[in-house]
């Protein structure tokens, strides 16, 4: 990447454009996608790439109830996002003049037609692993939008850089170690999500296992995102950001223990000091399924904006991938995180 | 291909090794249809030891009798409805009509398990533990303690929930799938008690027999010892085997028919009238408080003087004193000498007992909450002190059968039922003018 900012090289406002669309677009993609795991709308259809026989647009949507209307509603934007991210290539390879940032459109068309693969192979085969997997590649995709986004903007080509400092550095990893726990933290949070639901002798230690291990990445998550902030405020680098994650997380945090007393109740520890719920749980609620669903969602918002901050701040400092790049993967890592 | 970038490439194997290795493990875990399983406990107990051949064999002749997991299979006998029983089993779809199929498995299979054991993965961080089907015991129902729940009683317990709880209330599902999800709870319930009782014939009927020639005589080794033969489980070539098979359903399939003459009707001259002054509901409340703390309805013992549940903590419900016990007859096992049969069991008991969730009390409840796990009409409320509540310490007060006596009248249940729903709205600081009896022990 080039990150001299009076470079000559051109980048394309309408890709730009487009990207925003694309990710306007997937983060409902994300929301609903959790709703058909909250739902278990998963299998509304037993048919893919049609839907009750019927080519995905034109299966009358708007007259579907439950299940179908939630699964139905999630292809239909999985398809509106694999249209902007063809439509995106189309405008990069127009208009843009960086290589890269060509060839990343096409990573991100090759994603979002792997992600829909994904996701129709778990309907065809009625496999949940294959549901969980799909769960934990669509934060992916979110995330190439999000970096297509930052790529393609106008800050991107403009901003200053900052003299390349160890404090400057030492943001950097911490937003890295950020972005990195987030994605672990969705991956675990789908494991939890998705084991009970297996019907192997092992889904009890799995959930088990899940469930205290996505209770400490929580705690690993805000401490990081504290810090991060700390260090955002003192350096001057990505403060909105910074702040925004720290509130996602917050928010998160309130959503995750709503999520677990609408779906589990209260915990006999907790039932000891706070006494019993005072409320009754709805299975198929609107309440329990959007409180559930958001939190879902609100975690790959923080993937998505930890991402964007790290690529900002790598922008700002001069951190190149270029002098990385001859660096076997794991010493990259490494060089990165420390 | 020079050193380095073969370095690269491992490097970025190992990489991609580390990301995937979780999915496999996830994925290796859900391969298979799934089975129902055994009540290991109850398989390899010091009561019912039960050679694996058996449980083989106990588990062919149960899978005969009711399918699988994803093949529900009910003889015309049970009067199980066989379409309901489809569209509660197998996995989670949606047909073109909008129907849903694989209820329990969406709704109920996480934490209720798949053979309804209360075992589902999500169980062991529920409180109370999730309800396990197979003995056919329902906390909270219309019937006499020892009888089975309606089906009007699984009905209401699904579309109210059970507050307090993990148990929600399923409410928003129409009817008929409601419907569908009692049958099949029903179904799993019928076939968890006829492997009880499958077990216990085994045990007791079956085993080793001396040999005999085609002559009839006995056959001896070469020491002179009769030659011991299995007797197999095989009731489809057995004639005899097959009755009483056929008799043990019966008898389970009687109780769950015979519910509906089970219902505890109140004596209409003793209902409380709907209309009732403040000074008539105070006395009846008065009355109420009377035996509450009295020795015959005697409810301070477990829920304590304060009505907080503050009495006795450490008793426990008949799912967990199975478990306790079990576990106390594996660690006795290991004091003792090994004999021939705790030997052949030992290491699955050591197995089995390592499975078992931690074992939690029967906590009494805090009556001043206002959140009654059973529903909160009077009628509700009145059943509990009734019939008590089966499978917990919560004994019955009136009758255990129709047409009997209980331990204390019609007329007093009701007042208990008035002093239970004052509870929530009366200080637990409120001094009293004495000390009621039968608080001493308790209170100092």
């Amino acid at each position: 990447m080039n990150s001299d900012p009076n470079n000559t090289q051109r980048r394309s406002k309408w890709a730009h454009r487009c990207a925003w669309l694309l990710v306007c677009a997937t983060f409902p993609l994300i929301w609903v996608g959790g709703l058909v795991t909250t739902t278990d709308a998963g299998m509304a259809f037993r048919d893919w790439i049609t839907s009750d026989g019927y080519w995905m647009p034109f299966y009358p949507w708007l007259s579907s109830t439950g299940d179908k209307f939630v699964e139905h509603g999630h292809r239909l934007l999985g398809m509106a996002a694999g249209l902007l991210s063809i439509l995106l290539v189309v405008l990069t390879w127009l208009g843009e003049s960086r290589r890269w940032v060509r060839m990343f459109s096409l990573a991100i068309l090759a994603g979002v037609i792997l992600q829909g693969v994904l996701g129709g192979m778990r309907v065809m085969f009625d496999q949940r692993t294959l549901a969980l997997v799909h769960g934990c590649t669509g934060p992916l995709f979110f995330a190439m939008g999000i970096a297509m986004v930052v790529f393609t903007s106008q800050w991107w080509e403009s901003v200053p850089k900052a003299a390349s400092s160890p404090s400057g550095k030492k943001v950097l990893r911490l937003a890295v170690v950020c972005t990195c726990l987030a994605y672990a933290q969705l991956v675990v949070g789908a494991i939890v999500r998705h084991s009970p639901h297996m019907l192997s002798t092992i889904s009890p230690v799995l959930f088990q296992i899940a469930v205290y291990f996505h209770l400490f990445l929580a705690l690993m998550i805000v401490a990081h995102v504290l810090l991060l902030a700390a260090r955002c405020l003192r350096s001057q680098l990505q403060v909105a950001g910074g702040l925004i994650l720290l509130g996602l997380v917050g928010i998160q945090l309130l959503l995750g223990m709503s999520t677990w007393l609408v779906k589990y109740g209260m915990p006999a520890w907790a039932m000891a000091w706070i006494g019993e719920l005072q409320f009754l749980n709805r299975e198929a609620d609107f309440f329990q399924a959007s409180i559930i669903t958001s939190h879902v969602a609100v975690g790959s918002l923080i993937l998505v904006i930890s991402l964007a901050i790290a690529l900002r701040i790598a922008r700002q400092t001069g951190f190149s991938a270029r002098s990385l790049s001859n660096l076997p993967t794991s010493t990259r890592l490494v060089e990165v995180l420390l | 291909m020079n050193q380095n970038t073969m370095k690269q490439k491992l490097n970025s194997f190992y990489l991609l090794a580390c990301l995937v290795a979780p999915l496999v493990t996830v994925g290796c875990s859900s391969s298979g249809p799934p089975e129902f399983r055994l009540d290991m406990v109850k398989m390899v107990s010091e009561e019912t030891p039960t050679a694996q051949e058996y449980q083989q064999e106990i588990a062919d002749v149960l899978g005969a009798l009711f399918g699988t997991p994803d093949e529900p299979f009910a003889l015309p006998e049970t009067g199980l409805n066989a379409i309901q029983l489809q569209m509660a089993a197998g996995s989670a779809w949606s047909d073109e009509k909008g129907y849903n199929h694989g209820l329990y498995r969406k709704h109920c299979v996480h934490c209720h398990g798949i053979t309804g054991d209360g075992r589902g993965p999500t169980a062991r961080f529920l409180n109370p533990y999730p309800r396990d089907y197979r003995p056919g015991v329902y906390k909270f129902k219309s019937t006499y303690n020892a009888d089975r729940p309606t089906d009007e009683d699984l009905h209401r317990v699904l579309v109210n929930g059970v507050p307090g709880t993990a148990m929600p209330s399923f409410s928003l599902l129409p009817s008929s799938e409601v419907e569908s999800l009692v049958e099949y709870v029903k179904y799993l319930s019928i076939r968890g008690q006829m492997e009880t009782a499958l077990t216990n014939f085994v045990f007791d009927e079956l085993g080793e027999e001396e040999a005999e020639d085609e002559d009839g005589e006995p056959l001896l080794d070469g020491d002179g010892e009769p030659v011991l033969r299995r007797i197999p489980f095989n009731p489809a070539e057995d004639a005899e085997q097959q009755e009483v098979v056929a008799d043990l359903l019966a008898e389970i399939v009687e109780g769950w028919d015979a519910a509906s003459e089970k219902i505890i009707l109140p004596e209409e001259d003793q209902i409380p009238a709907e209309e009732r002054s403040d000074e008539e509901i105070a006395a009846s409340v008065d009355k109420g408080r009377e035996l509450f703390y009295g020795t015959r309805a005697n409810c301070i013992k477990c829920h304590g003087p304060t009505a907080l549940g503050d009495g006795q903590q450490d008793d426990f419900d008949n799912w967990s004193k199975a478990h306790k016990k079990f576990l106390s007859d594996v660690a006795e096992s290991h004091k003792g000498e090994p004999t021939e049969d705790s030997q052949e069991f030992a290491a699955s008991r050591d197995e089995v007992a390592a499975m078992i969730y931690p074992l939690r009390n029967a906590i009494p409840r805090n009556l001043r909450q206002g959140i009654y796990r059973g529903g909160r009409r009077r009628l509700d409320i009145f059943w509990r002190i009734s019939a008590g509540i089966p499978g917990t310490p919560m004994p019955a007060t009136g009758s255990a059968a129709p047409g009997g006596k209980g331990t204390i009248s019609e007329a007093e249940i009701w007042n208990i039922v008035d002093y239970v729903l004052s509870l929530p709205y009366e200080s637990p600081s409120r001094p009293l003018k004495a000390l009621p009896a039968n608080t001493e022990g308790i209170v100092n």
